[in-house]
């Protein structure tokens, strides 16, 4: 793959619609969702909590709860629509074609089983037949773990989490994946190791061409790392641009208020500016723009629809009031 | 906080958790030193009988004493070691060799293989264990290797009751999750991921299991099934010493006995000490 192909879209998601159906009525959790992530680039997919990005993720490989249901849209990944193709063709895209990343890595990792091992495992899996004991030694260098042959036979619960989430990395890295989907990867780490774990997935990714997505709430985070920013609201995407644009100048209200929201420097609590209201309750019927009911510039209009459109030819935008 | 603890082995860590278990695993050391060793070095022939020396007591000859037939019966309990211990191993080798993967089969994948296995498996322990034994060795006849097949058919439930509930338990984990996302499928999931989770456990029930299965074989024995005399096998030993008793010849059944005794304890102490080792709540 030539990661110096950065127009092609390597992901392409194109009006994605899922529902979960319960008891409680259906949640319409994602809405016409298209993005696309471009080889080689790390895109940052940023929201609130329940505003859909892990379910997109989760949508893409196919690891849903029997309650969802995708309803509408397609999700082309080098040739294969990822919610029309059949189980084996998914089982082929599954780490080979994206690896993902999780939350809390030392409960991604078999409790009995040497870390080592796991990432043998994982290579022989991906083909790799001879030497997997080198190769998991080599992963395991290449994602920074010092004194990696000491550290094979440990269990999960004899390291600490950055060091299993270098080992989630590792694993992920096995079968050498063009897309790696990092779900919150450094949430439940403490800040100085957040920063070394994001250098680390952004390293690796640069240096094995591949691109990544990466999912957080955190829009400072996404900031520092990602070529691009995709910000969700509500099951909508609302905005997606190059990460300066989004950063200096945000057209989205809801984007604003993200960054308004974000603390600076030496900020005392009280000038914090929470974005006021909540997520809507995705069962009730919404108005055409879902953070109408939040919004400062809302207008009469605003019932008309968002109104989706690319603003001068590079910058995504979904707001008729920008 | 990111250094690795320096494990210690886990056969170490039982010795030491538990003084008893560590006389119980050199029990059972000697024990298969016995079985191994045993038949090239006691001073009799086992099956040879002598008229002369018919039921006599302890002495410096007969360390036993003889039953009888006038056969050692040290040499007899000391042979018969092998025999006992060879026929619990390979029943308790074969119900887990067969009941763990289908029990983590049926745990992890659930479906029609479950359901079928499960009310097989309830019907197998609507019989008394010990009768259902004995109505197969009656069928199939009466030989060594029956009465292991015998063995292993009563405890398959056991192990696949144990290796289900394991493996059912895994089934929502993240790591399994992951391993999915992985693009792992469904036969390496349960090889990499569900049976090394599920052996810990399985292993405290082999133990137990073990002590059980003596029991079993040498209990069919006992009534005539099984293994047929003039074999030494300590099943029949107790029975062929059982009539004696009452003319005060103790010595016939109580050394096989003894010996029975503490193979099962051994067994069983082993069992006690890996539960306590391998138990998930002392786990730090």
């Amino acid at each position: 793959m030539s990661a110096g192909d950065m127009s092609g879209a390597l992901l392409e998601i194109t009006d994605l619609s899922l529902e979960f159906r319960g008891r409680g009525g259906t949640v319409r959790a994602l809405e016409a969702v298209s993005l696309s992530v471009r080889a080689g680039e790390m895109l940052g997919l940023v929201g609130e909590s329940g505003s859909g990005k892990s379910v997109t993720a989760y949508a893409l490989l196919r690891i849903m709860d029997a309650a969802a249901h995708v309803t509408a849209g397609q999700a082309w990944f080098r040739g294969t629509d990822l919610l029309g193709c059949d189980a084996a063709a998914m089982r082929g895209v599954r780490g080979r074609g994206i690896a993902m990343i999780f939350q809390n890595p030392r409960a991604a990792l078999n409790p009995v089983v040497p870390v080592g091992r796991q990432i043998m495992v994982a290579l022989r899996h991906a083909g790799v037949a001879g030497g997997a004991r080198a190769a998991a030694l080599a992963l395991m260098d290449r994602v920074h773990i010092a004194d990696a042959a000491r550290r094979f036979e440990a269990l999960p619960l004899e390291l600490s989490g950055g060091l299993c989430q270098r080992i989630m990395i590792a694993l992920a890295l096995a079968a050498r994946p063009a897309l790696l989907i990092a779900d919150e990867p450094t949430t439940g780490l403490d800040v100085t190791t957040q920063a070394v774990i994001m250098d680390l997935i952004a390293e690796t990714a640069r240096e094995a061409g591949m691109a990544t997505l990466l999912i957080t709430h955190d829009l400072a985070l996404a900031g520092e790392q990602c070529d691009r920013i995709a910000v969700m609201h509500a099951g909508h995407v609302v905005e997606i641009a190059a990460t300066a644009a989004i950063l200096e100048q945000p057209r989205h209200p809801y984007t604003r208020r993200l960054l308004a929201s974000m603390p600076q420097g030496k900020m005392a609590l009280t000038e914090l500016r929470p974005i006021p209201g909540g997520l809507p309750d995705l069962r009730a019927s919404l108005p055409p723009c879902r953070y109408a009911a939040r919004c400062e510039r809302h207008a009469a209009d605003c019932d008309a629809g968002p109104l989706p459109r690319l603003w001068q030819d590079a910058h995504f935008i979904a707001c008729r009031h920008p | 906080m990111s250094e690795a603890v320096a494990r210690r082995s886990p056969l170490r860590h039982l010795l030491q958790e538990n003084k008893l278990t560590g006389v119980a695993v050199g029990l059972f050391g000697l024990l298969v030193l016995v079985a191994l060793l045993a038949p090239s070095l006691v001073p009799h022939d086992p099956l040879a009988t002598n008229a002369a020396h018919s039921v006599e007591p302890p002495s410096a000859q007969f360390w036993f004493g003889t039953d009888e037939v006038g056969r050692d019966v040290f040499s007899r309990t000391m042979v018969a070691t092998q025999l006992d211990l060879g026929i619990a191993l390979s029943a308790v080798a074969i119900s887990f060799a067969i009941g763990s993967v289908l029990g983590a089969a049926c745990g992890f994948f659930g479906g029609w293989l479950d359901r079928i296995t499960a009310r097989l498996v309830d019907t197998l322990m609507a019989f008394p264990l010990f009768l259902l034994a004995m109505a197969i060795i009656s069928v199939l006849g009466n030989s060594t290797a029956n009465v292991v097949y015998a063995t292993a058919l009563v405890n398959l439930p056991f192990y696949i009751r144990m290796a289900r509930a394991e493996a059912a338990k895994l089934r929502g984990s993240g790591y399994i999750e992951a391993a999915r996302l992985a693009g792992m499928g469904p036969a390496q999931l349960l090889t990499a991921h569900v049976y090394p989770n599920i052996l810990p456990p399985i292993m405290v029930q082999i133990s137990l299991n073990l002590g059980w299965a003596i029991l079993n074989a040498a209990g069919l024995s006992f009534i005539g099934l099984g293994v047929r005399p003039p074999v030494a096998e300590w099943g029949i030993m107790v029975a062929d010493g059982a009539s004696l008793i009452v003319s005060g010849a103790w010595w016939v059944s109580l050394f096989p006995g003894v010996a029975l005794m503490l193979t099962v304890l051994c067994f069983n102490l082993i069992g006690d000490g890996l539960r306590d080792v391998l138990d998930p709540r002392r786990v730090t």
